[in-house]
């Protein structure tokens, strides 16, 4: 076998940056436990940590729904209206003698609104961020028409289970956020439509000529976006025992901010669902851990801000080296000796 | 009588209430090669994409081995039998080799298998017997522009293929990989397969074609053969009455002069894997070709001089002070411009207008103070850059993502012209752009030398780069092997030169 200089340097300095953006954000997170728990006694208290994950669950499913949006190049502001209007849906359903038909009913108007942000952005093709403002404003708007701007106090057995239970220690929540997680790894990464995903995301006009049906699947993101943070109100409900129009104002920058934290592009096509459960029990962490450590409340947003700021300074750093790796080989045509030898080689890293 | 592969009737297509196709009609026989020749923006890769499934709304007929289509979308078209290779590219960054290949034709309706999709792409190069000269999982950001245009080849026929159109495949391909490209067109024609093939070298288009059809204008000039036409005779077809003026190439003055003042100089520079230690002068008012094969190192340089590569030994030296550029900005402030070889995968901002396109870099040096851009300042720049390159159409609010592929390019040329720079390297001047605009484009670089500023040129187009230096550099294999005057060389002896036979009695002097 031929082995060139490139075929060997490339992939050991590549592979060695692919190693650290793979696991980079689980060590700064285990560093920061580690030293949130030496720091102070309550934060390593079991129930506290137990409680972090209790906490921060719903917001991680809604990043789950956030991610494969952002993925394919799109984002939505909407999702705190959407998960109100799922939760004050949930109430009213629960009030009225519905039961447990509450949790498919505010799954449902999230999967609905999401299809009409999905409809403007792929087929109007008006940008998702002026569509999903207008959105959010709108269901809020129409939110406190109907309820008057009253919150309904009512809730399901089913409901209460999977907002507030446990099994043993493990909060349910948390364990509807692994399986939220789950699902959204097998979809990006083990069907064609998270192949396309990704592929709209990169570059959404190659895709198109390439016979990807762009629009569905833009469609289809947003629809699934808007699932997860149905799904994120009834859980809410179920934790706060009331449907309140006025709920959930935070959740889509606090959404869109794990997913940046945990590397996904917001010009789409880059981003790694493992790396969103990272950046949930991350920031999870960095507030409680706060808490705990007597730090005013009004000192947690700029903490906050500067993780995301590093995370994405971080995230530029690391592509720059990669992209500077790569290029030592050379950017103008290998000659085909050469590319043979690479093919031989075998290894090659791949950012995903 | 031939079995007919392709009828098109009457085809029309119109964008808003601008026709840009009217009334084709053509037909092709299985195992025919036509050329589609055709000035920038004559209509030809808008013919491409309806077939390509991209235009449903078009009106007229079109039949493939006799049965009516309708082409709704790339898959119904793929469906047909029809392959295209489009002018831009369709990789998508991020993703591999394969998995590009396969985009769109992934197997299965729900599941995605990675390890299939490698193992189905391994198949398929086996199968077709062309080699995509990079591994499989290599991400597509990270090959070169050569390396793309197989890979979009090896994508285009991963189906089976009736009909296969081509637009300007040759545009990025060297000199060996064309043959190759040609031996393939022709196995595919032996096997019944017709091709449509787009190209602006005309010579390449009588080498390889049965028959040529002509456009001008969205409309059919001719469909004639290709045996009893010669190139003048296509130029002169594609661009009507306007060719004499349009072909008028200005008589090459030699500028080179020995008192001419280095602006920029490169001593002994080396960088990445493939440059060491090479040296050059770009003098003030002169041309300097940089010749050489392809992979020789000629875009790295291009790159190191300006900013764009990080330069690992040697220096730079502008104007008598060393330098060093830490990105093609620092070394634009410094009036030192780059227009690269890959301008579609660099980017315009395809939404953005001609005027905003052409602007752009010269924004911070030229057009306004503190921030501020006085709007007819900006329109009166891009309106002397349009007419200058004979950008069409003309109106300065175009949108450039529906401008032709060559008048793309013409917008990026304009680019760099409007920062006024000292130094302008440019990597493959006028791939992709028709002959009439070629020579405007080579009068428009003399002017700008001229005018004082030094050019450094790069070209796999040899007769362009002989025609256009007032000097030449030589490159084999990363080093500089010859450097002297034009003048000094006959074209034959610079063939010989690029090609790295060893160098003897050459009246320039030789590097070591
Ligand atoms: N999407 C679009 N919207 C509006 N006009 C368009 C669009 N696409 C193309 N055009 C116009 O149609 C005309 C034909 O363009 P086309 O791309 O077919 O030219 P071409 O013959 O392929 O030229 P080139 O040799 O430069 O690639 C041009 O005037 C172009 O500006
Ligand atoms: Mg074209």
């Amino acid at each position: 076998m031929v082995s060139t200089d490139a075929a060997r340097s490339r992939p050991g300095r590549a592979a060695h940056i692919e190693r650290l953006r793979r696991f980079g954000l689980w060590i700064v997170l285990v560093v920061v436990v580690v030293v949130l728990a030496v720091a102070s006694p309550t934060f390593r208290d079991v129930d506290n940590l137990l409680n972090v994950l209790q906490q921060n669950s719903i917001i991680g499913i809604v990043a789950c729904g956030m991610a494969i949006m952002m993925i394919s190049g799109g984002f939505d502001l909407s999702v705190g209206a959407i998960g109100a209007s799922s939760s004050v849906l949930g109430a009213v359903v629960a009030q009225a003698g519905g039961g447990d038909a509450a949790i498919p009913a505010g799954i449902g108007i999230g999967l609905l609104i999401g299809a009409i942000n999905g409809f403007f952005v792929a087929r109007v093709r008006i940008n998702a961020f002026v569509t999903t403002f207008a959105m959010a404003s709108v269901v809020a708007g129409l939110l406190f028409v109907a309820t008057t701007a009253q919150s309904t106090v009512a809730s399901s057995p089913a409901i209460d289970l999977l907002g507030a239970g446990a099994v043993g220690p493990i909060p349910i929540v948390f364990l509807v956020f692994v399986a939220a997680l789950l699902v959204v790894w097998l979809l990006l990464s083990r069907t064609k439509f998270g192949h396309y995903v990704y592929s709209v995301g990169g570059n959404a006009e190659a895709s198109r000529l390439s016979g990807v049906p762009v629009q569905a699947v833009q469609l289809l993101a947003f629809v699934l976006g808007g699932g997860f943070a149905g799904l994120g109100g009834i859980l809410l409900l179920g934790q706060t025992q009331v449907g309140q129009p006025s709920a959930a104002a935070t959740w889509p920058l606090n959404a869109i901010a794990i997913c940046v934290v945990g590397g996904v592009a917001l010009t789409g096509g880059v981003g790694r669902i493992a790396d969103v459960f990272a950046a949930t029990l991350l920031l999870g962490v960095i507030a409680n851990g706060l808490n705990q450590l007597d730090v005013s409340s009004y000192w947690q947003p700029a903490v906050t801000g500067v993780v995301i700021l590093g995370a994405v300074i971080l995230d530029q750093i690391n592509r720059r080296r990669r992209s500077a790796a790569v290029r030592a080989v050379d950017t103008s045509t290998p000659t085909l000796a050469a590319a043979v030898a690479t093919e031989e080689s075998g290894v090659h890293p791949t950012l995903r | 009588m031939t079995h007919q592969r392709l009828e098109i009737e009457g085809l029309c297509k119109s964008f808003g209430s601008t026709p840009v196709l009217e009334d084709i009609s053509l037909s092709i026989a299985a195992g025919e090669v036509r050329a589609l020749i055709g000035q920038n923006g004559a209509g030809k890769s808008t013919l491409v994409k309806t077939l390509a499934g991209l235009y449903p709304d078009f009106d007229g007929v079109v039949r493939v081995d006799g049965r009516p289509v309708l082409l709704r979308s790339p898959r119904s078209a793929r469906s047909e039998g029809i392959a295209v290779i489009h002018q831009e590219f369709s990789l998508v960054p991020g993703m591999t080799v394969a998995e590009n290949i396969l985009l769109g034709r992934e197997p299965g309706r729900v599941v995605y298998r990675p390890s299939r999709i490698r193992r189905l792409v391994a198949e398929l190069v086996d199968r077709i017997g062309i080699s995509v000269g990079a591994a499989l999982d290599t991400l597509v950001d990270d090959v070169g522009p050569a390396i793309r245009q197989r890979i979009e080849i090896v994508k285009a026929l991963a189906d089976d293929v009736s009909l296969l159109i081509m637009d300007e495949p040759t545009a990025r391909l060297s000199k060996s990989e064309r043959a190759e490209l040609f031996d393939l067109m022709a196995e595919l024609t032996s096997r019944g397969v017709a091709i449509v093939f787009i190209s602006h070298y005309l010579d390449e288009v009588s080498d390889v074609t049965d028959s040529i059809t002509i456009l001008r204008n969205g409309r059919l000039v001719e469909t004639r053969s290709t045996a009893d036409t010669s190139v003048d005779t296509m130029a002169s077809l594609m661009l009507g009455v306007s060719f004499q003026r349009a072909l008028e190439q200005e008589e090459g003055v030699d500028r080179a002069s020995d008192d001419s003042e280095v602006v920029l100089r490169a001593e002994r520079i080396s960088s990445g894997e493939r440059l060491h230690g090479v040296s050059l002068n770009l003098r003030r008012g002169e041309i300097l070709g940089l010749a050489g094969l392809v992979g020789a190192g000629r875009t790295r340089v291009c790159r190191a001089l300006t900013g764009a590569d990080r330069i690992s030994s040697g220096a730079l030296v502008l104007q008598g002070r060393p330098v060093v550029f830490g990105s093609p900005r620092a070394a634009l402030s410094n009036g030192v411009a780059l227009i690269p070889e890959d301008r579609r995968w660099e980017g315009l901002g395809m939404e953005a207008t001609i005027a905003e396109n052409l602007s752009l870099m010269a924004l911070r040096s030229r057009l306004g103070r503190f921030g501020f851009v006085p709007r007819r300042r900006v329109s009166a720049l891009a309106q002397g850059l349009v007419e200058q390159l004979q950008i069409s159409p003309p109106a300065l609010d175009t949108p450039v993502g529906t401008l032709s592929g060559g008048n793309q390019q013409k917008v990026l040329l304009g680019k760099a012209l409007a920062a006024r720079p000292d130094v302008l390297v440019i990597d493959q001047p006028t791939a992709g752009v028709d002959i009439g605009t070629k020579a405007q484009i080579h009068r428009v670089l003399r002017r700008l030398a001229d005018a004082g500023t030094a050019v450094l040129v790069v070209s796999d187009d040899v007769e362009e780069l002989y025609a256009l230096s007032d000097r030449v550099d030589v490159m084999v294999r990363g080093a500089v092997t010859w450097s002297g005057r034009r003048s000094q060389l006959d074209y034959d002896r610079l063939l010989e030169l690029i090609s790295g036979a060893t160098v003897s009695g050459a009246k320039g002097h030789q590097q070591p």
